[in-house]
């Protein structure tokens, strides 16, 4: 078998197709091969937290070729850090950790794409930030966060590889995945208790790195569809006595639709802020007749959407028609694919309109099967 | 009956033990009168939010504990 895929390394290397020599160990392996390698190249990772937890998981990430490494920490490097989080160097005090961390590890491996976000992970920014990323490894030190990240992460469909440490301690799980239990399954939110970061009570170097290490492989097993994800598994890692003890935990449906609710209402009001509308929102308009909806497509355009409530009006003609509109109306646009209505958004917002809308992804987005006609 | 409780996180750090036998009294049986039992015990933990494992598994408060079961009080780790 290893045979098979040193040789398919090898072809691996002659076509190009991949890149270097540099994954050779990796691909060797039956569970990986050329497919696999091709998985991880592919695989988008958002990391929340450059610090004891990010720096490994980033350092890990970025040898083994993740294609594209999101950042996200709004905080600076302080000498205190420099014990456990290696990416960093006595020059980079002061600076901030999401820009100097991408900053050195595409000096570890310029193949990959690294993006920082030099800003804390927050309500306002998190439906933009985590939108194009396919999995999220939360490296933060508070718990307000943790909700926060399971929240978009559930919101968004996507896996959430957690970890925290607690002095020689750390709990290491999976949420979110292939519908499995969520952060809020373990521990339901309860605004009047938190836990401790390292600032208060200490940490060993070693620790994070090593959990940091474990926190990468849980990743690795994700993108790769291995067996053995940490789904609905807590493991819980005691570096004193390398003790290493796993308990299980269920879905508790309550807790799931809580938080994929609180996430979706952060992606509806991000696309609200830039005038969309979802499709759900635009046939409740045409139902409530709260809005003027305006076809702007081609009358050839289609398919039709046959409703009383649409006005047909071309983008060439719409200048003309909305002449006689009052700029306090409220306005849903659409079109094919999103892409014209979005700028005739704009256009009809220098006209003065303020609450003008588009519908996301155009008709094609829409199940036409939901129309609601009148 | 006797249990075998372990602590982990800042409750082992409330508690000052790691694990102990724990002693409760007969009738005493459903994991929700543990519990009581263990804050009257350790009235700091009542300031700390945590999940109990009976047997390597989280269980819910009305979950039945028989002689010699371990439970394990977890609480979220903060640190990163």
């Amino acid at each position: 078998m290893k045979t098979t895929n040193w040789r398919c390394c090898r072809l691996l290397q002659e076509d190009n197709m991949t890149t270097s020599k540099r994954y050779d160990r990796q691909i060797a392996l039956p569970e990986i091969g050329i497919s696999g390698q091709e998985k991880i190249t592919a695989a988008r990772v958002l990391v929340v937290g450059a610090g004891g937890l990010g720096c490994p998981v980033i350092q890990n990430l970025a040898a083994a070729g993740i294609g594209q490494i999101g950042i996200v920490d709004g905080d600076v490097v302080a000498e205190s850090n420099l014990h456990r989080q290696y990416l960093f160097t006595p020059n980079d005090c002061g600076k901030n950790k999401a820009q100097v961390a991408a900053m050195a590890v595409l000096k570890q491996n310029p193949q990959v794409k690294v993006l920082a976000h030099p800003e804390f992970f927050s309500a306002s920014n998190a439906p933009e930030i985590i939108a194009n990323y396919q999995i999220v490894v939360d490296c933060t030190d508070d718990n307000a966060t943790r909700y926060l990240i399971n929240d978009m992460a559930l919101a968004n469909g996507i896996p959430m590889v957690y970890a925290a440490i607690h002095q020689f301690e750390a709990q290491l799980s999976v949420f979110n995945y292939q519908d499995g239990p969520s952060y809020r399954c373990l521990f339901p939110e309860q605004t009047h208790l938190n836990g401790l970061g390292c600032a208060d009570t200490g940490v060993l170097g070693v620790l994070p790195n090593t959990v940091g290490a474990l926190q990468a492989t849980e990743v690795f097993k994700i993108v790769l569809g291995l067996v053995g994800v940490l789904n609905g598994k807590l493991l819980l890692y005691d570096a004193l006595c390398h003790g290493f003890k796993t308990v299980a935990f269920e879905r508790n449906l309550l807790e799931i639709e809580k938080g994929k609710q609180k996430g979706k209402l952060l992606n509806d009001r991000k696309a609200q802020n830039r005038g969309e509308v979802s499709a759900a929102a635009f046939f409740d308009a045409l139902e409530t007749h709260s809005h003027l909806i305006i076809d702007i497509r081609e009358t050839y355009e289609e398919p039709r959407l046959e409703n009383r409530g649409i006005h047909n009006i071309p983008l060439a003609q719409l200048e003309h028609f909305i002449f006689g509109v009052a700029k306090k109306q409220s306005v849903i646009l659409f079109c094919q694919r999103g892409n014209n209505s979005r700028m005739a958004v704009d256009y009809l917002n220098q006209k003065g309109f303020d609450t003008v809308f588009h519908l996301s992804g155009g008709i094609e987005a829409l199940d036409l099967n939901l129309e609601q006609n009148d | 009956m006797i249990l075998i409780v372990k602590y982990f996180g800042v409750i082992a750090d409330l508690t000052h033990k790691k694990e102990e036998q724990f002693y409760v009294e007969q009738g005493m049986n459903s994991l929700d009168q543990i519990r009581l039992k263990l804050e009257k015990q350790y009235p700091e933990i009542k300031q700390v939010a945590y999940a109990i494992a009976l047997n390597q598994t989280v269980m819910q408060q009305d979950a039945l504990v028989n002689e010699n079961d371990e439970l394990a009080l977890l609480p979220p780790f903060a640190g990163g």
